[in-house]
């Protein structure tokens, strides 16, 4: 029987965040993202309308816009994870708590390096999928706290290592061609005062050879 | 880190020596939890009080149904290193007044809610410093509380 797509629904108030989930989400086979919330009231009415079969919620999540410079307004993302997860029984719903800080900086700008989803077990982390949840479709959903943690991935890695490595021996060419240039410039102009104090040797000797020729 | 380095960097013990530190060190044990379990619930006695060492716990209050619409858990406050939850444990009628629910892995001191009760009325100076401690744990949840209500009223009379 045929897969269907795992229907997703993501809600953080940060853009950034916003744009790490939606990164997590297609790097997946099978899942589209069927909507975005910037606040918890937006992420719980899209739920209700929707029905996606996951949804991803930052922890920092205020329930509605025009509070946000309160901290206690921007943790709803508890919360609304637990109305959603208990109006849906179906569904999985995702907390996440790293969504922040370093993580974004790493998984947005660094090349090579994925973000990826994983729950928290004693000292480890698990790496789970959107699709293994969309496995376990007709089955009761969940509400799972997990972790967002970056992963240099081996492929895009290598190939940034290949074009890294052609870039700087174009650049040492480019180097090593300019020594040259200046190393022959310096010596053609070594060899003219060469000749020229040959030369005003050779006039001085010759100037001294006729004097004593002459007295 | 010992029980006692523990308690000292908390707000509500930082107040006593080390020998009062050590008095309540005794009644106390180091406990782990997941992420997403509930560490103690509305209404539940409050046997003990806890010093948060790793993790975040958020505190949540238990709305009614009201016309049709379900009852809503809603965060009023995040426990994090060095800040306490259960407070109840000290305070009468010693029933827990919110729900702690660990948002990661949460590491916590576990101090006996009866056994200090003891310690804090045999011993009064450290009766006080811990009150004097819990004082300044509610002023600042009541300024947060405050600021809350002051931003929403002030969104209420902008629409």
């Amino acid at each position: 029987m045929k897969r269907q797509n795992v229907r997703v629904l993501l809600a953080s108030e940060n853009p950034e965040a916003r744009s790490v989930l939606r990164r997590i989400v297609e790097t997946e086979d099978k899942t589209v993202i069927v909507a975005e919330a910037e606040n918890g009231t937006r992420a719980l009415s899209l739920a209700r309308s929707l029905r996606p079969d996951v949804a991803l919620i930052d922890s920092y999540l205020p329930s509605i816009v025009g509070i946000d410079n309160i901290p206690l307004s921007r943790v709803g993302g508890l919360d609304i994870a637990q109305s959603i997860s208990e109006e849906n029984p179906n569904m999985h719903v995702v907390l996440l708590n790293s969504l922040k800080g370093n993580l974004l900086a790493d998984s947005t700008r660094r090349p090579g390096h994925n973000a990826l989803l994983c729950r928290e077990s004693n000292e480890t982390c698990i790496p789970f999928t959107l699709s293994d949840l969309g496995e376990r479709a007709g089955l009761p959903g969940s509400l799972i706290f997990a972790n967002v943690e970056t992963q240099a991935s081996a492929i895009p890695q290598q190939k940034t290592r290949l074009s890294d490595k052609v870039i700087l021996a174009g650049v040492l060419g480019v180097v090593a061609g300019w020594l040259m240039i200046l190393t022959m410039f310096l010596a053609t102009i070594g060899l003219y005062v060469v000749l020229a104090g040959v030369t005003t040797a050779l006039f001085g000797l010759v100037g001294k050879l006729s004097k004593r020729a002459f007295k | 880190m010992t029980a006692k380095q523990v308690l000292k960097e908390c707000v509500l013990f930082s107040g006593l020596s080390d020998s009062e530190l050590e008095k309540v060190a005794i009644s106390a044990v180091e406990k782990q939890y997941e992420a997403g379990t509930t560490i103690f619930a509305t209404g539940d006695n409050a046997d003990e009080l806890f010093v948060i060492q790793e993790g975040r716990v958020a505190v949540q209050m238990t709305l009614p149904k009201t016309g049709g619409q379900a009852s809503r858990r809603i965060t009023v406050d995040v426990v994090t290193k060095n800040e306490i939850a259960g407070w109840s444990a000290i305070v009468e009628p010693y029933k827990y007044t919110f729900t702690a629910v660990c948002m990661q892995k949460t590491v916590a001191l576990s101090i006996s809610g009866e056994k200090l009760r003891w310690l804090l009325r045999d011993n009064p100076k450290i009766g006080y410093d811990v009150m004097k401690g819990l004082a300044r744990v509610i002023a600042a949840g009541l300024n947060d509380t405050r600021q809350v209500l002051i931003s929403e009223r002030l969104l209420a009379s902008q629409e």
